[in-house]
């Protein structure tokens, strides 16, 4: 008798609990969709093919097309093997190392582009340098690569080590021991095993890089990618004028997000 | 099956040579940070030789290993493969096999590809490869899985895979760590003994790691005890479970009684003179009650000593019923050790009076419990032990006795069957004779 009261006082207050829940979260979701529905309303007004094909539109999404895949190979590149150091080595300063990794994702993107404006800017002597060799990495596309690799680039390193970490060591020695050295090792085992936590990364890196636009317009306003474009179409023409550009970009990062869940166990953006 | 066999031969005409070690171990230490896992730890293994590595989990079994197979670098010591030191070569240029607890099998290879794996790093050509594959597999039955994903073997042919891929590069050791712990008692056993037969048959130095004494005296041609990070016993199986130079060695290799003795004369040898073997030097004189007999030297000169036997050399009957009470008056006497040589005195028969405390049916025997009269009894002239149970208790076999609790009883037991160690007032921490069947 106890037991079948509990169990109604159970559910009795538990009901009440999910639907305060639901209420706050379906707040929360209507305030994501709102805007997402309202902005696409207007994508029926205007004249979205007329503008894409502009040349300053088409410059910007080229642009970006360059850039992001640049940007990606290169924190790909690099962050793999960085991702497999800090998954399986222990050192002195790792601890700094894991915190480097991580600043570019909690310093606001402007603040990371003047960090690097601080490096390759014109006056430093790196950025003189560079520019008078005839590759300024600033107002190029090299410095909007720069800028996207700076912001993007932790992404793969944070969900590959994760994916290194979570392949039992006795793999690799296993394979040590049967003849193999480390890279051999490396290429044949840990690679194809954490392959669905990299290619993870490499697409959350990739639809970061795209939209990157803070650190790309401290470092490299012009050339434009489509998010400085975004910027100075809606400084010029407001809502309306964004549109378009806004809906191609939108296209790609989902058509990269469904790629994600495609690929892999999801380590979505909020996970990284 | 031919190609296996062959180096088995070798192995063999290695063997009957020149005894340089397939494996030799010599001084290793190793410490983590603070910890110490290793200390001076010393183990060779003969080309061919079945060596298992016992001890309790946390004992430093892996940390041996792992530095043998070259995943780790020892703070001290050398590991030698036929007579080369390759304390600093790197895993893959060593030429052990290794099998883990776990399954590392490559779950993005077929059963074939993990087994052919190690050959590919060996560069052996296509064909012989293929080969070589088909054999291993063969050897352990599994040809008809060689498609298989790992995901889809059961535990024991995953084992069994395993095994084959670390065989198939025909590594100099093979080093099984712990190979058949994820298993169930029924796969275990029917696994060691294939384990046992493929080493057989392709005669490949093995050293079998557990904790589980039954798996280890079963497969090993020679066993050594671990213990804290040390060795605490070497010797064959039998050897070191019916004279344990230790009583780590004794508790964790069975079941052991441990009864209160002293030392009545720890120089035997001295009073027989010239005429005394080599054998008969190392002996001690010790008295258990009132009997005295003569058992090797392995307890430092201390006048206590603890008297260990096997619950299945303690004979058990009725109070005033059966032989062992003749014998006793006949053996038993002083008079009778002092006019007998040691190996006279190592005939003497122990027998104890006491009660019946609990009989456990184990199937194929009875345990028979029995509390002892009293301490003075077994301990006359010393303080009362700690570390024997007060009243101490003895557990012995039988198969065919007929007794209940409460039932007075006389435990009889020879010297010939007893080990003695130091006197030790800590608890054994693991084989009692008390525990459960094991």
């Amino acid at each position: 008798m106890s037991l079948a009261s509990e169990t109604i006082r159970h559910q009795g207050s538990r009901a009440p609990a999910r639907l305060v829940a639901g209420l706050l979260g379906g707040l929360l979701v209507a305030g994501f969709a709102l805007p997402f529905v309202a902005f696409l309303w207007r994508a029926g007004s205007v004249a979205l093919w007329e503008t894409l094909a502009e040349p300053a539109t088409r410059t910007a999404i080229r642009n970006s097309l360059l850039t992001a895949p640049v940007a990606t190979g290169i924190a790909t590149a690099l962050g793999v093997p960085l991702a497999y150091v800090l998954a399986r080595a222990s050192f002195v300063g790792k601890r700094v190392v894991e915190a480097l990794v991580i600043l570019p994702l909690v310093v606001p993107p402007v603040v990371g582009g003047a960090l690097l404006l601080s490096v390759v800017g014109r006056f430093t002597p790196l950025g003189a340098a560079a520019a008078s060799a005839g590759v300024p990495l600033t107002d190029s596309l090299l410095g909007v690569i720069l800028a996207q690799t700076f912001v993007a680039a932790p992404f793969v390193v944070i969900t590959a080590r994760a994916g290194f970490a979570a392949v039992d060591e006795r793999l690799e020695q296993a394979s040590r021991s049967l003849g193999h050295g480390p890279i051999a090792t490396f290429t044949n085992v840990s690679l194809p095993l954490a392959r669905g936590a990299i290619v993870a990364g490499i697409v959350l890196t990739f639809a970061r890089a795209t939209g990157e636009f803070g650190a790309t317009m401290m470092v490299a306003y012009n050339p434009r990618t489509m998010p400085t474009q975004l910027w100075v179409a809606f400084i010029s023409g407001g809502i309306d004028a964004i549109v378009p550009l806004a809906v191609a970009l939108l296209t790609i990062t989902l058509a990269v997000l469904a790629l994600v869940r495609r690929v892999a166990r999801v380590p979505t953006v909020v996970d990284a | 099956m031919t190609g296996v066999e062959r180096t088995r031969d070798r192995a063999v005409a290695d063997r009957d040579g020149d005894e340089t070690p397939a494996l030799e171990v010599d001084g290793l230490s190793h410490r983590y940070g603070r910890t110490q896992a290793l200390t001076d730890v010393s183990v060779a293994a003969a080309p061919g030789e079945l060596i298992a590595l016992l001890g309790p989990s946390g004992c430093g079994k892996t940390t041996l290993v792992q530095a043998i197979a070259g995943h780790l670098h020892p703070t001290a010591g050398q590991v030698a493969l036929h007579g080369t030191t390759v304390t600093t070569v790197p895993p893959e240029s060593r030429g052990v096999g290794v099998v883990f607890q776990r399954s590392t099998l490559y779950p993005h290879m077929t059963v074939a590809e993990n087994v052919a794996y190690g050959l590919a790093a060996q560069g052996v050509p296509d064909e012989t490869r293929a080969e070589r594959v088909r054999r291993y597999l063969e050897l352990v039955e599994l040809t008809h899985l060689r498609a298989a994903s790992p995901d889809a073997l059961s535990g024991g042919q995953a084992r069994r895979v395993e095994l084959a891929r670390a065989l198939a590069p025909e590594p100099d050791v093979l080093v099984l760590d712990e190979p058949l712990s994820a298993l169930d008692r029924r796969l275990r056993v029917r696994l060691r003994d294939e384990i046992t037969r493929i080493q057989r048959t392709t005669g490949v130095t093995t050293l079998f790691v557990t904790h589980d004494q039954a798996d280890a005296m079963t497969v090993a041609d020679r066993l050594v005890v671990m213990r804290d990070g040390t060795v605490a016993a070497t010797g064959t199986p039998r050897a070191l479970y019916e004279s344990p130079p230790n009583r780590f060695t004794a508790r964790f290799l069975g079941r052991s009684n441990e009864l209160a003795g002293r030392v009545v004369d720890d120089d035997v040898g001295r009073a027989l003179g010239d005429a005394a073997s080599d054998d008969e030097l190392d002996l001690v004189r010790v008295a258990v009650g009132e009997t005295r007999f003569v058992v090797p030297d392995t307890a430092p000169k201390t006048d206590r000593v603890l008297v260990h036997v096997r619950p299945e050399a303690v004979r058990v009957a009725a109070a005033g019923v059966g032989d062992d009470r003749e014998r006793t008056d006949r053996n038993g006497s002083d008079h009778d050790a002092e006019s007998g040589g040691p190996n006279a005195d190592r005939d003497a028969t122990v027998s104890l009076d006491g009660t019946v405390a609990r009989v456990a049916d184990a199937g194929s025997r009875y345990d028979v419990h029995v509390s002892l009269d009293s301490a003075t009894a077994i301990d006359e002239g010393l303080e009362t032990p700690r570390a024997v149970d007060s009243p101490p208790t003895v557990t012995a076999e039988c198969t065919r006795c007929r007794l209940a609790a409460g039932d007075r009883v006389r435990i009889a037991f020879d010297g010939r069957d007893v080990s003695v160690f130091p006197w030790s007032t800590e608890r054994a921490e693991s084989g009692g004779a008390g525990d459960p069947v094991r």
